[in-house]
């Protein structure tokens, strides 16, 4: 295997991982997303162990490219994902703590953060 | 102690408080599949014993309650506006792709022709046919390029349409707002009306942010206060305030008006409206000037060899196309000069490079190799790669809205998934495992930055 394609197989490798945990968040399963930092960590090792020297023919280009934008998508995707996820256990975290001994009692959990917003009015 | 009417008073009643609860829950999986329905759950109190001798009144019905999560209500419809945004825009760009054309079937195909009728032309410089042939190329390319232009302008004027049409849409929902608004001021919050009206409200400001993006202030008897681009009011209470479309001086475009008479077409960035402003006013005006400046530089280059060559007669020759008055219109305007299109034009198209040599092929030659010359965007690009860029530029950014809208569509589906596994369990469970999985959506984050460098330096390496 030469260089190149194995700097494009790398950013596969690396693509894959993100799409998995993108993946993963957009349905909620904790464990790809555990998986994921395992993945993650292997495919940046593989990235860091490539020579940077390595000519490319105008092909190999084209498919590494190609290869690094759809990784870059997955990136973007996962962190608008993480974003929302991240801003919406915020929300319910201060949701909880705002309203008491709501959801102790039994109630339905999603009337906290409306505790929680009449708490702050 | 009670007497026996208290006992069977208290009984009544909490038959009466089950009854009633039983009704709550059948309305409830009635509407399990209703858009905008929220769960409802009745509300019953005791009734406090009139002297601690006694155990108490029995149970009370007070009204029905509401399940909702406002924070992922809002969070839905910031969601929701920029899903619609980028679905507008992809619409919009893939009217625009179909438009360009298939590949060496559209402007690139007519550049081809064009020139290898020059090269054919070069092989026979005193041939009339030849030269009707390079004429009628011409022709042909510049129709392209007026064509495309037409095409262009079409599709800015269905986005200008739809942006009217969306204008009318929230307009609708406005009146909608404000009059559900006062319906709810006149209804109990905890009867059925005020929770059916309060589903009825949510369900059209979703509506709206599919629309535009909005800011919602909830008023305190569960309507909602709604203001569009930088704070202009679209609803207070029962008073809608709608926009208005005015034409643009120029273009006639619809420029998007608040009611007191502000301009805020470049407010509204968000929702499906804004996707169409996006892309009526940037990125197909962006298409088009690309296209003129390639229109003007076919026009330019071929006048100056045409011009310095000689033609049939060994007379200097005129201008191929009419020449463009400016970059800006160039390809809608793209013309044969009418002189080489009248009866025996032919003969005035310039192939010698030598006044006294008719059969010279000089000018031929040089046009013909015109193909692959590198004349545009600073002499890094042939006519035909500038053309190769504007349609990667467009299959670029519908890919890029293509893309935007599906994350966007998954975050919808993130939040909405989200807020039913929240709803009707304990928020302290609930929360454990949202804890869990931001935690781990935490670990993988930590790579984020480094993986960010290693595409960076990766594009560098391939020259992205």
């Amino acid at each position: 295997m030469n260089s190149s394609s194995s700097t494009a197989d790398a950013v596969r490798h690396l693509r894959q991982a993100l799409e998995a945990i993108g993946d993963a968040l957009a349905a909620g399963h904790l464990a790809p997303l555990l998986d994921g930092e395992l993945r993650l960590s292997s495919a940046l090792a593989e990235i860091a162990a490539l020579d940077s020297g390595a000519p490319l023919t105008g092909e190999q280009g084209a498919c590494l490219r190609e290869e690094i934008a759809a990784a870059r998508r997955a990136l973007d995707r996962v962190q608008h994902l993480g974003a929302s996820l991240t801003d919406f256990v915020a929300g319910a975290l201060a949701a909880e703590e705002r309203s008491g001994s709501y959801a102790r009692d039994g109630q339905a959990a999603i009337l906290a953060p409306e505790g929680a917003l009449r708490a702050r009015a | 102690m009670s007497g026996l009417f208290g006992m069977l008073g208290a009984a009544a009643r909490a038959l009466d408080a089950q009854r009633f609860g039983l009704d709550v829950t059948g309305q409830n999986i009635a509407n399990v599949n209703t858009t905008g329905y929220a769960r409802r759950r009745p509300l019953l109190s005791e009734i406090p014993p009139p002297d601690r001798t006694m155990a108490g009144g029995g149970v009370r019905i007070d009204g029905i309650a509401q399940a909702r999560d406002r924070f992922a209500d809002r969070r839905l419809w910031t969601e929701l506006s920029g899903e619609q945004r980028e679905a507008a825009v992809a619409d919009m760009l893939a009217r625009v792709e179909v438009a360009l054309g298939r590949p060496g079937a559209s402007i690139d195909g007519g550049l081809g022709e064009f020139f290898d009728a020059f090269a054919r032309l070069a092989d026979e410089p005193t041939s009339a046919t030849a030269r009707q042939e390079v004429i009628l190329q011409g022709q042909s390319l510049a129709a392209a390029f007026r064509d495309m232009t037409a095409r262009l302008t079409a599709a800015q004027r269905d986005a200008d349409l739809r942006v009217a049409g969306a204008v009318d849409q929230i307009n609708e929902l406005a009146a909608r707002i404000a009059s559900l608004n006062t319906a709810l001021g006149n209804a109990s919050p905890t009867s059925g009306e005020g929770l059916h009206l309060r589903d009825e409200v949510r369900t059209a400001v979703e509506e709206l942010s599919r629309l535009v993006a909005v800011e919602v202030i909830e008023r305190p008897d569960g309507g909602f206060d709604v203001a569009v681009g930088s704070g202009r009011a679209l609803v207070i209470g029962g008073a809608a305030w709608p926009l208005a479309i005015e034409p643009r001086s120029g273009t006639g475009l619809a420029d998007v008006v608040a009611h007191d008479g502000t301009l805020i077409t470049g407010e509204l960035g968000s929702g499906q409206l804004g996707g169409l402003i996006h892309t009526r006013d940037v990125l197909i005006p962006s298409y088009q000037a690309a296209l003129d400046e390639l229109a003007y530089s076919v026009a330019t280059e071929v006048n100056a060899l045409h011009t310095a060559g000689y033609d049939a007669a060994g007379a200097a020759g005129q201008a191929f196309f009419v020449p463009p008055s400016g970059v800006s219109g160039a390809a809608g305007a793209l013309a044969v000069n009418p002189a080489l299109l009248a009866t025996g034009g032919e003969a005035l198209v310039a192939a010698s490079g030598d006044p006294a040599v008719p059969a010279d092929n000089a000018t031929a030659r040089a046009l013909a190799a015109l193909r692959d010359s590198r004349v545009l965007s600073g002499g890094t690009a042939t006519m035909t790669d500038a053309w190769s860029r504007l349609v990667y530029a467009v299959g670029r950014d519908a890919q890029a809205s293509r893309e935007a809208a599906r994350t966007r569509g998954e975050i919808v589906q993130q939040v909405r998934t989200l807020q039913d596994s929240v709803s009707g369990v304990s928020l302290d469970e609930e929360a454990a495992n949202l804890l869990r999985f931001q935690r781990a959506y935490e670990a993988n984050a930590r790579y984020f930055r480094a993986i960010d460098d290693a595409l960076t330096t990766l594009m560098q390496m391939v020259g992205v």
